[in-house]
């Protein structure tokens, strides 16, 4: 029996006041540990998603639209440019440039979109395949591994894209061609977990099929092969790289820009340095073409101070609650001594001291605040795994409660400064407790 | 052994309080009679440590105890000293054996079980082990004080007013039950009454008188 299994019995005493203390702090460290979690995602979702984009280039509208819609693939493209116009970003020599990277949006499945691309995209994020292999051919695609788990794809699995981005179930296109799994990547939290990737013509033949058809015979054997090559393409599975190597060679390859009359969504572009010419380029873009060209990092960071003053105003909720938590634990701290002055009385005949009270109310104070927090980062996770559901609905973004931030030490260490705060005066008064007067009262 | 010498105490606004010079030896049983109002409560409180005298000196076991500081006469009480209040308080929170190990604890002394259940048994509290002060009968609680009062061993038992609130049979009984486990715990006994049912249960007396 020693101070700390005291004050634990004596909170255990007083069941409701403690629930009600122990409520209190759980909320408001659970809200701010669920917008910590939620933030920290967020954050590290728009980090990791940058991948080292200097310029997004696509048709002029909201730049941030454009951003959130090719970069995050959360928002409507802001319409498409025609390929023509985007020679000059193809251009291996263009002083500004280093890398670009086609897109062409438009179709999803499930609401997970398909992406018509080149494979540098996956460089870009870093993303390797698990099982299967990269497309190679019209209508072949390569899903991430979110898309996987919740659209229930497996390898080889055929199917319909919807025209649109969002998942109505009507505009189906169940004519014509079926897209089929070549490979899953591995999940890498970027973007690319949410994404069903193929080559850039694809987009453009489940659009055109009339246009389709006649533009069959400027890349078409590409075309052909893949239209009766199904099966074929099936057993390649387990051909090794080289097969794929010298069949990839005898195609000839795909080049976009000798298809000046089609059209993508936008371009990715990836700068060879920071000088000043290319902190003008985007500029000379805005105001010398028809394009729009707009630089992540300033985009993300305009969402952000958004979404912060969001985040603000339940940070400052947080923030009261546990305030009048910790009030509340003054309060009911102070009002228990005088139902209790006979029992610190005694605590001193039997030889406690003054330093003894004062340790019993502080402890029990500590106490409520370390298991206040601890049903705080319970329910802070637990709202993370809940509400991350919901969250993903919308954002495509896996949320996890299995994180633990160094911020969550910090909160433990300003409730026990809190509640010594708000048990010190309940403290110093009980340790004053006169227990001679209090005694003879009787 | 308690010695003391002129010893004065003055509640704020109140008289000085005079006692008379007490000696009592080692082992002995006295009590100290008073109608209210004469300070026998106040006394109690000097001798145990819980008031400090204004003059005068106090000697338990050869320490004056009037000059200690107000930490180490809280080591003092809890080591040598046992009291028996008129209404007895308890930790609420804690079962009977609960609170004796806080005496124990807050004593210094080791946590002993086995002493703990000794002095419940013989103070016919064997079967209280475990319950909660609150679930106990009123001649229970005072058992239970005096097994608090003497869990320690201690050199010196106070009891102020310990059967005022009990009938003759109880009466009895506590009175029995404090001298005897005073005298098994070579324990001076010094209680402080108004009851003048416990005259006859003492040879040494001394009375206090109105100032």
């Amino acid at each position: 029996m020693n101070l700390i299994k005291l004050a634990w019995k004596n909170l255990r005493s007083k069941p409701l006041s403690m629930l009600l203390n122990l409520l209190l702090f759980g909320l408001g460290v659970g809200l701010v540990v669920f917008l910590l979690l939620i933030n920290f995602q967020v954050s590290q979702n728009f980090e990791k998603n940058l991948a080292g984009i200097d310029l997004v280039v696509g048709a002029k509208g909201s730049p941030m639209q454009m951003i959130l819609c090719n970069m995050y693939h959360i928002d409507a493209p802001t319409g498409n440019i025609p390929v023509k116009d985007t020679r000059a970003f193809f251009n291996p020599k263009h002083p500004v440039v280093k890398e670009a990277i086609p897109l062409s949006l438009g179709d999803s499945y499930k609401a997970y979109r398909i992406v018509g691309t080149d494979t540098t995209f996956l460089d870009l994020y870093d993303a390797k395949v698990a099982k299967g292999r990269i497309w190679r051919q019209d209508y072949e695609v390569v899903i991430g591994s979110l898309v996987a788990d919740r659209a229930h794809l497996h390898l080889g699995d055929q199917f319909y894209s919807s025209h649109g981005l969002v998942d109505d179930g009507i505009n189906i296109h169940d004519h014509g061609q079926k897209f089929r799994v070549v490979g899953i990547l591995e999940p890498n939290q970027t973007v690319t977990d949410q994404l069903i990737l193929c080559n850039t013509p694809t987009i453009w033949a489940v659009h055109d099929h009339e246009e389709h058809d006649h533009e069959e015979g400027e890349h078409g054997e590409g075309h052909d092969a893949e239209h009766d090559d199904h099966d074929h393409a099936g057993h390649d599975h387990d051909h090794d790289h080289a097969d794929a190597v010298i069949e990839d060679a005898a195609a000839k390859p795909f080049n976009l820009l000798d298809h000046p009359e089609e059209a993508i969504t936008s371009i990715l572009v990836k700068f060879r340095n920071r000088g000043v010419q290319a902190l003008n380029f985007p500029r000379a873009i805005n105001e010398q073409t028809d394009l729009m060209a707009a630089q992540p990092s300033w985009q993300i960071n305009r969402v952000r101070d958004m979404m912060g003053s969001g985040t603000d105003m339940l940070r400052l909720l947080a923030a009261a609650i546990i305030f009048v938590s910790a009030i509340s634990l003054f309060i009911s701290l102070f009002s228990s001594l005088r139902g209790r002055k006979y029992e610190l009385a005694i605590l001193r005949v039997m030889g406690g001291s003054r330093k003894t009270l004062f340790a019993l109310i502080i402890i029990e104070g500590l106490i409520l605040a370390v298991l206040g927090y601890l049903l705080g980062i319970l329910l802070g996770h637990l709202g993370v795994g809940i509400l991350g559901g919901e969250l993903e609905a919308s954002y495509k973004y896996r949320f996890t409660p299995w994180l633990w931030l160094k911020e969550e030490y910090l909160i433990l260490l300003v409730l026990l400064i809190l509640s010594f705060i708000a048990s010190l005066i309940p403290a110093i008064k009980a340790s004053r407790t006169p227990i001679s007067e209090t005694l003879s009262e009787g | 052994m308690i010695t003391t010498n002129n010893l004065t105490y003055q509640y704020k606004g109140g008289a000085v309080m005079r006692f008379p010079n007490i000696e009592i030896a080692q082992g002995a049983h006295s009590l100290i009679l008073g109608t209210s109002g004469t300070g026998k409560t106040t006394l109690l409180h000097l001798l145990s440590g819980m008031l400090s005298p204004q003059a005068g000196s106090i000697e338990i076991q050869d320490q004056d105890i009037s000059k200690l500081s107000e930490a180490s006469l809280d080591a003092f009480r809890g080591k040598n000293i046992g009291i028996v209040f008129q209404v007895p308080h308890f930790l609420s929170a804690l079962t009977v054996a609960e609170n004796l190990e806080i005496a124990q604890k807050l004593s210094k002394h080791p946590i002993n079980i086995q002493r703990i259940e000794e002095v419940l048994t013989k103070l016919n509290l064997g079967s209280k082990l475990n319950a909660y002060p609150h679930q106990l009968s009123q001649g229970e609680k005072q058992r239970v004080s005096i097994a608090r009062a003497i869990i320690n061993k201690p050199a010196v038992i106070f009891a102020d007013e310990p059967t005022s609130a009990l009938d003759d049979k109880n009466c009895f009984e506590v009175t029995k039950l404090l001298k005897q486990t005073a005298s098994e715990n070579n324990a001076t006994l010094v209680i402080v009454t108004h009851d003048n049912r416990l005259k006859e249960e003492f040879d040494k007396k001394i009375i206090l008188e109105e100032a």
